[in-house]
């Protein structure tokens, strides 16, 4: 039973996948600089922001 | 970096849905799922890593307070965290697997301090230095002397997010090989023609499925309420290793630009190499996985005993 209801929810997964590898490669050129990559705060802070924006955090905080 | 965002955001405050006894931490998680809070796990310890026994951090009471003394490392979100969920001892000498309980530390309590440092795939990470911290008992998650239970049911939740996190850098490892091998002319034809590579392309798909079926599994399994500990243990170990190999392909597969600092595979394969370690290394699922399996055969298979 668990298993067919993991795959019934397939399809919501899928879209949220998909939703997270486009924010991943949206993110990707504002994380190199024309001097070099962000610093990792920086980088953490702008991916945080996103994330938030998304309401990403939702999902894994209960 | 967005992985690791997404993923410690529920770690570092998942300790509080499940022991948080005030108010207060409520309004806090409430807070961390809109953003607004950063939390950081801090269980690691020179001494104590896959043995989170060796826990030598001390809480000691002093009237309606404790006060921790000690220091954490490898704790992700240093330098950005808000608040620390903290593993610390309130009984008993390192090496004791009871006597440990859970806190909450707010990043500006008085007497903490952190220290960073640098990793092969840049993230936020360091140490943090406990020097007379003052909690008060309203701040203790759980109960007295079960935080090691409370660290460990956290860490199996949140280790099929490392499986997922895998597969998701094995997938686009993936996708770079196909883009390349189909783009890239040797010999005067394009690589995804020589069948030794395109072995390699099956391989990669097959074990990537298999690693996305595993995570798929552990996490239904989580969320039917069952035990899962054999299938987060196996799908943690299977995805990670499973990343790594995959990004090694890649890097194979591009040449000299796979070693090119900056590149995408080239990252790709530094990302993944912590994976194998942290929230549980390969060894510590193996032996999870064993126990499992040894528990749940009741007789050895007919005629091996003599």
């Amino acid at each position: 039973m668990a298993d067919m209801e993991t795959f019934a929810a397939h399809s919501d997964l899928e879209a949220l996948r998909v939703r997270a590898e486009e924010l991943g490669r949206s993110l990707e050129p504002a994380f190199e600089t024309p001097s070099g990559p962000l610093g990792e705060i920086e980088a953490f802070q702008l991916a945080h922001a996103r994330l938030r924006d998304a309401g990403f955090f939702s999902l894994v905080v209960p | 970096m967005l992985d690791l965002a997404f993923v410690e955001q529920g770690l570092g405050s998942f300790p509080i849905a499940l022991g948080a006894r005030d108010d207060e931490l409520l309004d806090v998680l409430r807070s961390v799922a809109e953003g607004a809070l950063v939390p950081a796990l801090a269980l690691t310890e020179v001494g104590a890593g896959s043995d989170l026994a060796g826990v030598a951090t001390r809480a000691e009471r002093d009237g309606d307070d404790f006060v921790l003394t000690g220091a954490k490392t490898y704790i992700t979100n240093v330098g950005v965290a808000d608040f620390y969920t903290v593993l610390a001892r309130t009984d008993g000498e390192p090496g004791d697997r009871g006597g440990l309980t859970m806190f909450y530390v707010p990043a500006s309590a008085s007497g903490l301090g952190t220290r960073s440092f640098q990793v092969m795939a840049p993230h936020p990470i360091g140490e943090v230095l406990f020097d007379g911290v003052r909690v008060p008992r309203r701040h203790l998650l759980g109960d007295m002397g079960a935080g090691m239970e409370l660290a460990l049911a956290n860490l199996a939740r949140f280790r099929i997010s490392v499986a997922a996190a895998a597969n998701g850098f094995a997938r686009r490892a993936l996708a770079e090989s196909v883009a390349h091998l189909s783009r890239r002319e040797q010999f005067g034809r394009p690589l995804s023609t020589f069948q030794g590579l395109r072995f390699d392309l099956a391989e990669m798909d097959a074990r990537l499925r298999a690693g996305e079926l595993l995570t798929d599994e552990a996490a239904g399994a989580v969320d039917a309420g069952r035990d899962a500990t054999a299938e987060v243990a196996r799908a943690k170990l299977f995805s990670t290793e499973t990343a790594s190999w995959v990004c090694d392909r890649a890097v194979q597969h591009h040449g000299g630009l796979g070693v090119r600092v900056g590149s995408v595979v080239e990252r790709l394969f530094r990302d993944t190499r912590a994976l194998r370690i942290y929230e549980g290394t390969s060894e510590v699922q193996k032996l999870v996985l064993a126990k499992h399996v040894l528990q749940s055969t009741d007789d050895p298979a007919p005629g091996t005993e003599p």
